[in-house]
């Protein structure tokens, strides 16, 4: 090697020794995740699973954050070769997702580059990742957070949101978006309120968009604003919590290109003592889609997100057959939900004690009084916030007890009785109008010893029939046995049977093994089996992910 | 504070920077149309569901001719007026447009108390003939090349116009002529004004719409000097016509009758009113097709496909008729 070029390399080496010298520091550290899924892929005619071209998939990306002293950065490197089945099939090649630098102190908190940012509770603007939708609408750009006083927190972000990942590269949406956020928590600034048990927030929000018109038949408003207030309020054991925004006239593919304001008005009512829990919900949309794109549909490029009033599922059947998407075209939406300990050593609640749920949550068509639907204006209909109709979106009614037997037995039963239209919240193409299910779910848990544990799911989906007919798919079942040797490994079978299918050749059991491998932050899981096509939501947000038929690895490493 | 203050000064700005439309679509031409005869919403929506013309070039190169018979139910010798009216139409399809007016000089005359006038009787509306085919405008035109025009020769029925060009000062002139005088004009072929128009109508709310394009070639004219003129013409109305040596003939069928004028004006719209585009000129009419005749004396109903519209060039000094065209209602 000529010498020139040792020489540089030792400076290299050199230079990069500081660096090397912070990782040790306690100013200097770095954090992350990474997680990789394989998917290797048969055809399996019998639930329409394809196999793709390539017949093996690969998803992988790693989150590295790094900070010293004051500054920050971060990136995020994806990879799709090509992307896993149920992901934007736009997703494409390798390289940075999302990438940021920053300066953070007590007054000050800059960031240029890609960032996630929520001003109260999302309606106006939410920017967020869910790997497991294939869901990121960061904003590319700036944002500064200013904390002025103590209680004061100002916020402005500037940016463009990411719509895909492309070539290795990330594509934005057309439009530019722009927001202020001001929040003040009046127990701080106001003197008078200090030391009181009534504990008040306010704050206000401004969020707009920039889109060029391109359209020649209409002439379409090219600054969209939104905007908005809430109020947060605690005392003692209650909170209550509220918050209006206003969307102006936002024309879109969503909407049909109707020029309509439009409105989200959340209000959130807690109780919360030792053994009991109160949650009151209530929320009423109009109009709110609410995207950097007017052209965009489906999960792209939101700006908003709209709570979803529905308590979030997580047993098999009951999450992912009818699960609830929100309509950001209208909803008025309720849920109420009541948390209930009997209290331990008592008559009824046993040596252990039992705890009881209940939920309620529905969602209806807002009232809607048509205005001329040729009129000039495209304003089409008036409606007011809570003024709902009778038409039924969804129902959810659900019930559960839990009760420990002793040390090594516990045992939870459930009951679900869910609503859905079909017509409106579309989750599968065989059922017309309201698709009613009742569902029971047994889960058992047996520790056998200090390390060995099993637990186990029965669980039994039943749909009431339509006009004397099977409805959609009919009546599943689903058992799931799962063995854990702590803290390293566990296995589980799942088998979900589509006993009561109307075609007897689609009577089909669904089953899928897995194990998986535990070291640290380490983890390795390996599976097989059939998996069946459905809607797959998280909080209202819903992709669909087609059936499939193989083999996954999935390996997540955090530091 | 101050940086309190500078935050919602700058949110002031962005909210300032929001955009509101009040009219979604694109400008259109001014319009004083009545838009309640549409009844898919307004003007806007009217031309967002494509119902406003975009004119293409017009090819037409030919002059075409109106023949404006003065008739009436009780003059005996008009039906072989009318008779020739439409056989000079006939042998020249597309070209000659015949309309019958049931007026003449004698029945403008202010001092009539309600007898027959002498002459023609056509407003007589009494026994078997009880239809009244007379509409104001109709008389005007009457009176106005009869009583009011100099020297007028227009003094009885049957008499007509062929696109009102003048001999010897005299527009009108007997029907034997009329045949020469088309032939003439149709020979010569001279377009100065050129004409085309495309219309919609509604039968829910009897709502007719017409747009009409107006291109002068001729140089030496210039939108002072033209009207357009708008008839609504009712066809094959089967009524007594009275005949010579007394007959009445019950079952005779009127052709091409005057009943209006789509804007109100026997003289029609200024074209210097008009709007102009690229050197062209253009007229929008609304226009409630009217349940029954004005006068209506016998229970005559309109039916809109039983109808059409004429419309035409007027010079505003000679009168002559440079060009017309005819358009449907349906």
């Amino acid at each position: 090697m000529p010498f020139h070029k040792m020489k540089k390399i030792i400076s290299l080496i050199l230079a990069a020794t500081p660096l090397l010298t912070f990782a040790q520091t306690e100013e200097f550290s770095v954090t992350g995740n990474a997680e990789a899924i394989f998917q290797y892929l048969n055809k399996d005619t019998l639930i329409g699973a394809n196999q793709p071209a390539e017949k093996a998939l690969l998803n992988s990306y790693m989150n590295v954050f790094m900070r010293y002293k004051n500054f920050k950065g971060g990136m995020r490197l994806e990879s799709y070769l090509p992307r896993i089945q149920g992901y934007p099939n736009r997703f494409d090649g390798t390289g940075l997702g999302m990438r940021y630098v920053g300066y953070e102190n007590d007054f000050v908190d800059v960031t240029l580059g890609s960032f996630y940012e929520q001003f109260g509770s999302g309606m106006i603007l939410r920017t967020y990742e869910d790997r497991a939708l294939g869901y990121d609408n960061f904003l590319d750009g700036l944002r500064i957070i200013l904390r002025p006083k103590e209680g004061i927190l100002l916020k402005g972000v500037y940016g463009k949101q990411r719509l895909s990942f492309e070539d290795g590269k990330i594509v934005h949406s057309q439009g530019i978006v722009r927001g202020a956020d001001a929040e003040l928590h009046l127990n701080s600034v106001l003197k008078p309120l200090k030391d009181k048990k009534l504990d008040v927030s306010v704050g206000a929000s401004f969020v707009s968009k920039y889109q060029k018109d391109d359209r020649d038949d209409l002439i379409l408003p090219e600054n969209v604003g939104a905007y908005g207030g809430r109020l947060n309020m605690r005392y003692k054991m209650f909170t209550l919590d509220g918050e209006y925004i206003i969307r102006e006239q936002d024309p879109s593919v969503d909407n049909g290109y109707i020029y309509n304001f439009g409105h989200a008005a959340l209000i959130n009512f807690g109780y919360s003592r030792k053994g009991l829990g109160i949650t009151l919900s209530a929320k009423s949309v109009d109009n709110m889609s609410f995207r950097s794109d007017r052209n965009k549909q489906l999960q792209d490029v939101f700006i908003n997100y709209l709570p979803a009033l529905n308590k979030t599922h997580t047993y098999n059947l009951v999450a992912t057959l009818y699960p609830y998407a929100t309509q950001p075209l209208g909803e008025i939406a309720y849920q109420a939900e009541v948390l209930y300990t009997i209290k331990r050593k008592t008559k009824l609640g046993g040596k252990y004690g039992v705890t009881l749920n209940a939920n309620y949550s529905c969602a209806y068509r807002p009232n809607q009084t048509n205005i001329n639907p040729g009129d000039s204006s495209r304003v089409v209909y008036t409606t007011k916030p809570y003024d709902m109709s009778d038409s039924l979106y969804w129902q959810d009614i659900n019930f559960s007890i839990y009760k420990k037997f002793s040390k090594n037995f516990n045992l939870k039963l459930n009951y679900f009785n869910i609503t859905l239209n079909n017509d409106v919240a579309k989750v599968t193409g065989d059922a017309h109008g309201l698709i009613k299910s009742h569902i029971g779910v047994a889960e058992m848990g047996y520790k056998i010893n200090r390390k060995h544990s099993l637990r186990a799911e029965l669980q039994g989906l039943f749909v009431e029939k339509y006009h004397g007919q099977i409805n959609d798919k009919g009546n599943w079942g689903t058992v799931i046995l799962e063995y854990s040797i702590s803290p390293k490994w566990f296995f589980s079978i799942m088998d979900q049977y589509n006993y009561g299918n109307p075609t007897p050749s689609k009577r089909i059991h669904y089953i899928y093994g897995s194990f998986g491998y535990i070291k640290e932050s380490t983890r390795i899981t390996i599976g097989y089996g059939r998996q069946r096509a459905g809607l797959f939501c998280v909080g209202g947000v819903c992709r669909f992910v087609p059936a499939s038929n193989g083999l996954t690895v999935s390996f997540t490493q955090s530091f | 504070m101050k940086k309190i203050l500078y935050f919602l000064f700058f949110s002031g700005l962005l909210v300032a920077s929001c955009d509101k439309v009040e009219n979604p679509y694109p400008n259109l031409p001014s319009s004083d149309l009545d838009w309640s005869l549409y009844p898919g919403g307004d003007s806007a929506t009217y031309a967002s569901n494509g119902l406003w013309p975009s004119f293409a070039a017009n090819t037409n190169t030919n002059r075409n001719v109106l023949i404006e018979d003065f008739t009436g139910h009780l003059c005996f010798n008009c039906p072989a007026a009318s008779y020739e009216a439409e056989q000079i139409a006939d042998a020249n399809p597309g070209r000659v447009y015949v309309v019958a007016n049931h007026t003449g000089p004698q029945i403008y005359d202010p001092n009539w108390n309600g007898n027959p006038p002498s002459g023609f009787n056509q407003v007589y509306t009494s026994g078997l003939y009880k239809h009244n085919f007379c509409f104001d405008e109709g008389l005007q035109i009457g009176s106005y090349f009869g009583a009011e025009w100099p020297s007028s020769n227009f003094f009885a029925n049957p008499s007509g116009m062929v696109s009102r060009k003048a001999q010897n000062g005299q527009p009108a002139s007997a029907y034997t002529e009329w045949s020469n005088k088309a032939s003439t004009i149709l020979t010569a072929n001279e377009l100065k004004v050129n004409l085309q128009s495309a219309s919609n109508y509604f039968p829910s709310t009897r709502g007719y719409f017409l747009h009409v394009e107006v291109d002068i070639l001729d140089n030496t004219l210039t939108p002072d000097d033209l009207a357009v003129v708008t008839f609504l013409v009712e066809d094959s109305i089967v009524r007594p016509q009275y005949f010579p040596g007394g007959v009445d003939s019950v079952n005779y069928v009127h052709h091409d009758v005057l009943r209006d004028c789509l804007d109100g004006r026997f003289k029609g719209r200024d074209l210097s009113d008009a709007r102009e585009e690229n050197g062209k000129y253009y007229l929008d009419y609304t226009y409630k097709l009217p349940d029954e005749p004005q006068y209506n004396t016998d229970n005559h109903s309109f039916e809109a496909n039983n109808m059409h519209v004429l419309i035409f060039v007027r010079d505003k000094n000679t009168e002559e008729v440079y060009h017309i065209i005819k358009e449907k209602i349906e």
